[in-house]
């Protein structure tokens, strides 16, 4: 029986293809990653934060060891593991779905604040706030709303 | 010319001699870069979204009083063990393991932090080759010889370029092929980046739009021209494999892109910067070295 002698420069390629394949099957799961971070740019992007009741950012990072692009992405993913649930699009999800989103992100984020002893400097209510900014005729546009709002 | 596409082809991804003293030194580096990065103390005490290793094992024990201090600390003891060479079937995939599950806790809050991946790949990668090895018979208790080394470097650069060859498959994938035409949106996530940091730790000194913004968004063509040339050498940085020369002048150019981003984006990732210094940058001046110091050793006729 004759064996095909596979050359060096083969096997790291048939290695790269399977790395790349394995990562992009895995996706998001520790130590494997798709790395899908700034892959599809466009002309809005979304910031998100904590505030106070007047809509006043709060030092987020501080208070819950949480940072502004994790609120966002885990605001992302429980919206669309929830719109995943009730088989719709992620951006059809009801309005009642996506307070109790915001409600159950803030309970986590005050969770947090407990176990990391600064739960005295949240305030009694907390916002979770989005800032779009669109690039739009030349200039950057901003325009702030509020995703969740405690009471 | 089809001369020259064989021999570019056959000089593809040589492997290099490492001797015993270099491979010494890559152990010791790299155990210096994972204690400095690795968490001093464990700051979430959940896991509501499960990542890898959580969705089977619950890592929570993690943030008890006290476990973390413990875990830490056996956890530099293996890797004073890895250094030596030693054992090291057993004491590489045994520092992977405890190196993943304290980032996979992290990673399991509902968010994925992009900064931690390279080192557990890595580490991962550098463990399946020493057990390969192992299986083959040549790595053993004892201190691993120049093969075993080679492989070890070679596998460190492969995990290193096919992690940024990943990130270029997303990007074409979640752009439907667009990334190159739209990447002067990028300079937007520049603000985003910006305003982001700005609220994470609502520091003064953050609270700033770089001018490069809005000059990058107004002139589309040399901002697809400056992220392009980025994208090209994460989808192509692979054909430098094993050579000192090309990992060395493809190593310093990334990093040069990962100080750009730090500077624009205020968003630096020290764990690839440090893992492309040690495993694609440093080779080179390692072996110039040795050399210098063969030939200073070597009699001379006078």
């Amino acid at each position: 029986m004759r064996f095909i002698r596979i050359s060096r420069q083969v096997w790291v390629l048939i290695g790269l293809a399977a790395f790349c394949a394995a990562s992009l099957l895995i996706k998001e799961n520790y130590p494997f990653s798709n790395y899908p971070m700034y892959s599809d740019p466009d002309s809005s992007a979304q910031v998100y934060y904590l505030a106070d009741a007047e809509g006043q950012p709060l030092p987020m990072y501080e208070l819950t060891f949480v940072t502004s692009p994790n609120l966002g992405k885990i605001l992302r993913k429980r919206q669309q593991e929830r719109a995943k649930q009730l088989k719709i699009s992620f951006k059809k999800l009801p309005e009642e779905e996506g307070r109790a989103i915001g409600k159950g992100l803030v309970c986590y984020l005050r969770d947090q604040s407990k176990y990391l002893g600064t739960e005295t400097q949240m305030p009694p209510v907390v916002k979770i706030m989005c800032t779009t900014l669109e690039f739009e005729n030349g200039r950057v546009i901003e325009r702030p709303e509020v995703i969740y709002s405690e009471g | 010319m089809k001369e020259r596409m064989i021999q570019f082809w056959r000089a593809l991804f040589p492997i290099p001699h490492v001797g015993n003293w270099e491979g010494f030194f890559y152990r010791l580096l790299l155990a210096v870069v994972l204690e400095r990065l690795f968490p001093r103390d464990m700051m979430f005490h959940s896991q509501p979204a499960p990542t890898g290793l959580a969705h089977f094992f619950d890592l929570t024990w993690l943030s008890e009083p006290g476990v973390y201090r413990v875990y830490r600390q056996v956890f530099v003891g293996l890797m004073g063990m890895m250094i030596t060479g030693v054992a090291l079937p057993l004491t590489l995939p045994l520092v992977t393991l405890l190196h993943v599950l304290p980032y996979t806790l992290i990673n399991s809050q509902g968010s994925t932090n992009h900064s931690y991946q390279i080192m557990s790949l890595t580490l991962l990668g550098l463990s399946v080759m020493v057990l390969f090895q192992a299986v083959r018979g040549r790595v053993s208790f004892s201190s691993p010889g120049p093969e075993t080394n080679a492989r070890l470097l070679t596998t460190a650069q492969f995990v290193i370029a096919g992690a940024y060859l990943v990130s270029v498959c997303s990007k074409l994938i979640n752009s439907d092929g667009a990334w190159l035409f739209n990447s002067h949106y990028i300079a937007l996530d520049l603000m985003k980046t910006n305003r982001q940091n700005y609220l994470t730790w609502l520091r003064p000194e953050l609270q700033f739009d770089p001018p490069l913004v809005l000059w990058l968004l107004n002139h589309p063509m040399i901002s697809r021209f400056i992220f392009g040339a980025g994208f090209m050498l994460e989808a192509f940085m692979f054909l430098a494999i094993g050579s000192r020369w090309a990992t060395f002048g493809v190593g310093m150019c990334v990093i040069a892109m990962h100080l750009t981003i730090a500077e624009t984006m205020g968003l630096l990732f020290p764990s690839h910067v440090a893992f492309l210094a040690l495993f694609w940058v440093l080779p080179l001046p390692i072996s110039l070295v040795q050399k210098s110091v063969v030939r200073l050793r070597s009699p001379r006729i006078a």
